[in-house]
């Protein structure tokens, strides 16, 4: 191996100790004899390796097991009462999933049955025509009275305007 | 982190709070670690280690032992420290907010002439946190992972799910990119 593979595996295997037995034995001869990769070799333990090694492990701090705790138990706890939580099974169809498609059509069809007697029924539709038509005529009728009064020159407003010309 | 036998997991799974306790005692150190030498924050930490954990407990009962729990836990840790780390760098970015630099452990060159005022153990942080500070994100996982939990390089390939070759191109570019922020005399 040349300096510049030494220095490669300077840099990773050896300094990690995944270098086989040959290749380990290969760069402790080729460091024994080049000067500028021992001094290399010395560089890389001085000011790559050494900082890791003069820093200590860090405990982490005891209140983050207890939010852990915490966030675990907040989020295994019954969100509604079971009670309630039947009910709301039920409307949300949980007990009666395999039901579910003949209720939707059901409802469906009773809807329209619904629709359809309102509609056809011949009392309601008369009675409802007979009265808007009566309505219709009332008005027609109290228009024409109001015209024909004021026409006759019989309309008095009891105004005070009025009883200062009149 | 040590390995949690399968009969715990299993009563975890089952929520169990009590064995899912034991699978944060066995990991928690771990998650937090890398979490927070990836975010380089410790609320960041906090906070990853919380979600790291939450998502373990959910998703336990679709956990099939094909691979250990160790390598999943590494995996989820690695995303999710990742993302908060994008996340905080996109902020950085858009803000430059001084303060909110000062109060994340990751220091500028300028406020490294103020590391003489830390003790030791804040110097040593401050500087590694510094040099990790030169690395991407990919190159940031891999030398976090084996460098603050001794992974090999197979448990990190498996973890980040990326090739063997790709974990050792990564940590070598990793290292050169240290090495030549070092020689440039600011790490002294």
């Amino acid at each position: 191996m040349n300096c510049e593979k030494i220095k490669a595996v300077l840099m990773t295997d050896f300094m990690d100790n995944e270098c086989s037995g040959a290749v380990q034995e290969e760069v402790v001869a080729h460091l024994k004899a080049c000067g500028e990769c021992r001094s290399f070799e010395q560089l890389l333990r001085r000011k790559v390796w050494q900082p890791f090694r003069a820093i200590k492990a860090v405990k982490p701090p005891e209140e983050i097991w207890q939010r852990i705790k915490d966030s675990i138990e907040a989020a295994q706890a019954p969100r509604v009462a079971p009670g309630w939580s039947r009910i709301l099974d039920l409307l949300r169809g949980n007990y009666l999933s395999g039901w579910r498609p003949v209720f939707g059509i059901s409802t469906v069809m009773v809807a329209i049955l619904v629709t359809v007697l309102v509609v056809q029924s011949p009392l309601s539709r008369n009675r409802l025509v007979k009265e808007s038509l009566q309505e219709k005529s009332d008005y027609l009728l109290s228009l024409h009275h109001s015209l024909t009064q004021d026409m006759n020159g019989d309309a008095d407003f009891d105004t005070t305007i009025e009883h200062y010309f009149f | 982190m040590i390995d949690i036998p399968r009969e715990i997991i299993e009563q975890a799974s089952a929520g169990n709070t009590d064995a899912f306790e034991k699978i944060y005692k066995a990991a928690s150190g771990f998650v937090y670690n890398v979490a927070l030498r990836i975010t380089n924050n410790q609320q960041e930490a906090e906070e990853v280690t919380q979600d790291v954990f939450l998502k373990v407990y959910h998703n336990l009962r679709n956990f099939e032992f094909r691979s250990s729990l160790k390598t999943w836990v590494y995996r989820i840790t690695a995303n999710t420290a990742l993302n908060a780390y994008k996340r905080i760098s996109r902020v950085r970015n858009r803000t430059q907010d001084l303060e909110s630099v000062e109060n994340t452990m990751v220091f500028s060159e300028q406020a490294d002439k103020d590391l003489i005022k830390h003790d030791e153990q804040k110097t040593n942080e401050a500087a590694l946190a510094l040099l990790l500070d030169r690395l991407n994100t990919d190159q940031r996982s891999c030398i976090v992972l084996r460098e603050i939990e001794g992974l090999s390089y197979e448990e990190i390939a498996r973890a980040l799910k990326i090739n063997i070759n790709t974990v050792r191109s990564r940590l070598k570019r990793a290292r050169e990119a240290m090495a030549a922020f070092s020689q440039g005399g600011i790490v002294k």
